[in-house]
C-alpha cells in the first residue's frame, strides 16, 4: 500500500470503462484508460499476462515503472490517451524515414532537451513505436544541416578532450577519496591498538 | 541541472542507450550520418563505425541480401555499401522525368560509347557503323545548344576505320584508347592537348573484331573476335603475345580482370582461363537454352545478359548461379 502521502492523478478526462493505474519511480500515479495502454507494447504485453481485472486494479498496487518519473510519465500517457485506438504502426523502409509529426504531438514536445530525450528513452522501454519515431524524427530534425561543433552546442556533449579532462578529474577525485579513507582506518585502528594496550595493562577493566 | 555531471548521469543525448541512438541515426540522412556524426564524440564515432550498424540497416531498410563473393571480398564496406545503394535508389527513383538530350552527329548506327573523366571533366566516346569515332563533351551537352562556343564534339576523326566499328575500351592509367572494328583491326588512339585525336598504332588479326578490355595485365590488351579468337596483345610493340580459340563461335563476350579472362560465345559456352595459361578453361559453363550476349565484371561478381532475356549474376570464383531476373524484351549490351 502507498504509505506517504502519494498523490492520484486523475486524468483531465476521467476514462471510462476499464482503466488501469500505473505509478513511475516517485510514486506518483496515473490513471490509463484501456485503449491508451495498448498504444505501449510492454505495458499491453504485461495486463494481457496477468489478466488484470477490475477488481485488481481497485485491489492490488498501481503497476510499477522503476525507471521513468511522474513528469516523463505524464507525457507519455496525454500522448497515449490522444493517439488512443490508433494502430501500431509498421517498420517503415524508407530511408530517411519519412514521418509526419502531427500538431498535437509537435505542442506536447515543446519540452526542453532533458525532458525531450527521457520521452525518448520511456518510450522505447515501454515500447511506443509511433511515439519513438515522432521523438526520434524531432531530435532528427534539430539536428538537421548542422556541423559537429554545434551539434555538440545543441545536444550539451562534451569534446573527447572535456570528456577525458572530467575522466581524470574524476579519477583523481575517487583515488584521492579512497587514500584518504584508507588513512582514517589506518588511524583508527591504531587507536584501538592502543586502548587495548591499555585495558590490558589496567588492573581493573570497567569502572 | 543537465551539466551536473558529478554524481547524477546528465540527460543528454548522450545518455541514451546504443539502441535507441542507433535508432535516431537511422533518421538523418545518410550523407550526415556517414560525415558529420562521427565528429561529434567518441561514443558517435563507435557507433558510425560498427560495421554491424551498416549490415542491418542493409538487410532491414533496404532489403538487399549481399551475395557470399561480394561480403568475403577484402574490399567490403557495409558503410561503403549502404551510401551506394541509397544514391542509386534515389537516382533511379524518377528515371522517366530525367533529362534527356539526342546529340547528332554520327551517320549511322552507334554501337559503342564509353563514358570517362579527365581531370573533372566528364567526356564520351563514340564509336559508330559510319567508321568513324567522336569524342563529347558532356558538360558542353548539359548545358547549352551546339555552337561554336559551346562545342558538343570536341575531337573526331571520320576514317578511323575502314569497316563497323564495334567497340571502345580506355586504358585509365596510360590514357590510350584502344578500338575494334569489321576491317579486322585494333586501334590505339590517344588525344592530343587541343582536341585531335591521334592513331598510335593497329594490329590484324584476322577477322572482325569484336570485344576489348583494357582490365589485364599493365601493358596488355585482350580482343576477341568473329573467328573464334581470343588474342592479348601487348602494348608496347602492338604485336598478339598469346591467344587462344577455345570456342566454337563468335566470341561476344569479354570481361578482364587481371589474370583472368572471362568470354562468352553463341556456342553458348563461358568459360574463364588464365593469361598464363591460355590453352586450358579454369572454368567452364555450358547453357543449352541460351548464350550470353555481354559480361560485366566488378570484383568476384559477373553479371551477364542472355539472349533468352534474363539477366543472371554469378560468382566469377565458381561461376555459381546467384541470382537471376527476366526482363521482357530484347537485351542489348
Amino acid at each position: 500500500m502507498s504509505a506517504e502521502a502519494a498523490p492520484v492523478v486523475v486524468d483531465a478526462a476521467a476514462p471510462e470503462g476499464m482503466y488501469y493505474r500505473v505509478a513511475g519511480n516517485d510514486g506518483v500515479e496515473f490513471k490509463v484508460s484501456e485503449l491508451a495502454i495498448q498504444q505501449s507494447e510492454t505495458l499491453n504485453r504485461l495486463i494481457t499476462t496477468m489478466c488484470y481485472t477490475a477488481e485488481d486494479v481497485e485491489k492490488k498496487d498501481a503497476i510499477p515503472i522503476e525507471n521513468i518519473d511522474g513528469e516523463t510519465l505524464k507525457l507519455v500517457f496525454e500522448w497515449c490517451e490522444h493517439h488512443k485506438g490508433e494502430a501500431i504502426p509498421e517498420d517503415d523502409d524508407s530511408v530517411p524515414k519519412n514521418v509526419v509529426i502531427p500538431e498535437f504531438d509537435a505542442k506536447l514536445m515543446e519540452i526542453d532537451n532533458e525532458k525531450l530525450f527521457n520521452l525518448i528513452c520511456a518510450a522505447n522501454y515501454l515500447n511506443i513505436k509511433q511515439l519513438l519515431n515522432v521523438s526520434c524524427k524531432k531530435v532528427a530534425n534539430m539536428a538537421k544541416g548542422k556541423s559537429p561543433e554545434e551539434l555538440r552546442v545543441i545536444f550539451e556533449i562534451p569534446t573527447d578532450e572535456e570528456d577525458e579532462a572530467a575522466e581524470k578529474a574524476a579519477k583523481e577525485a575517487e583515488e584521492k577519496e579512497a587514500k584518504e579513507a584508507a588513512k582514517k582506518k589506518a588511524a583508527e585502528k591504531d587507536t584501538t591498538d592502543k586502548d587495548a594496550e591499555k585495558d590490558v595493562q589496567g588492573t581493573s577493566s570497567s569502572a | 541541472m543537465s551539466s551536473d555531471e558529478t554524481e547524477k548521469t546528465p540527460a543528454e543525448l548522450l545518455s541514451l542507450p546504443n539502441e535507441v541512438l542507433c535508432y535516431l541515426f537511422t533518421f538523418i540522412p545518410p550523407h550526415d550520418a556517414i560525415t558529420k556524426i562521427p565528429l561529434v564524440c567518441k561514443r558517435f564515432n563507435l557507433i558510425i563505425k560498427d560495421a554491424k550498424f551498416w549490415s542491418t540497416r542493409i538487410r532491414n531498410e533496404q532489403s538487399v541480401r549481399m551475395p557470399q563473393c561480394e561480403l568475403r571480398h577484402p574490399d567490403y564496406s557495409p558503410q561503403k555499401s549502404f551510401y551506394m545503394i541509397h544514391q542509386q535508389n534515389q537516382r533511379w527513383k524518377d528515371w522517366e522525368s530525367q533529362r534527356i538530350i539526342t546529340a547528332p552527329g554520327h551517320m549511322a548506327t552507334v554501337d559503342s560509347v564509353m563514358l570517362f573523366s579527365k581531370n573533372e571533366k566528364l567526356f564520351c566516346l563514340s564509336g559508330s557503323r559510319d567508321r568513324s569515332i567522336r569524342l563529347w563533351d558532356i558538360q558542353n551537352v548539359g548545358s547549352g545548344e551546339n555552337s561554336e562556343e559551346n562545342k558538343w564534339t570536341v575531337a573526331q576523326n571520320d576514317t578511323a576505320h575502314s569497316g563497323w566499328i564495334w567497340n571502345v575500351s580506355r586504358n585509365e592509367e596510360s590514357e590510350k584508347f584502344y578500338t575494334t572494328s569489321w576491317d579486322s583491326t585494333v586501334k590505339e588512339w590517344s588525344i592530343l592537348d587541343g582536341g585531335a585525336l591521334q592513331e598510335l598504332n593497329s594490329v590484324n588479326l584476322g577477322s572482325a573484331v569484336q570485344c576489348v578490355s583494357t582490365s589485364g595485365s599493365p601493358n596488355e590488351v585482350v580482343c576477341t573476335t568473329f573467328a573464334r579468337r581470343t588474342a592479348v596483345i601487348d602494348t608496347r610493340s602492338f604485336k598478339i603475345v598469346a591467344d587462344h580459340q577455345l570456342h566454337k563461335k563468335a566470341v561476344i563476350g569479354l570481361a578482364v580482370q587481371g589474370d583472368k579472362i572471362f568470354t562468352s560465345s553463341e556456342d553458348r559456352m563461358m568459360m574463364m582461363v588464365d593469361r598464363r595459361m591460355m590453352s586450358k578453361a579454369v572454368l567452364f559453363e555450358y547453357c543449352p537454352k541460351s548464350y550470353k550476349t555481354s559480361l560485366s565484371l566488378q570484383r568476384h561478381q559477373l553479371l551477364t545478359s542472355t539472349s533468352d532475356g534474363k539477366v543472371k549474376l554469378y560468382d566469377a570464383n565458381n561461376f555459381n548461379v546467384v541470382q537471376s531476373y527476366t526482363v521482357t524484351g530484347i537485351l542489348g549490351y
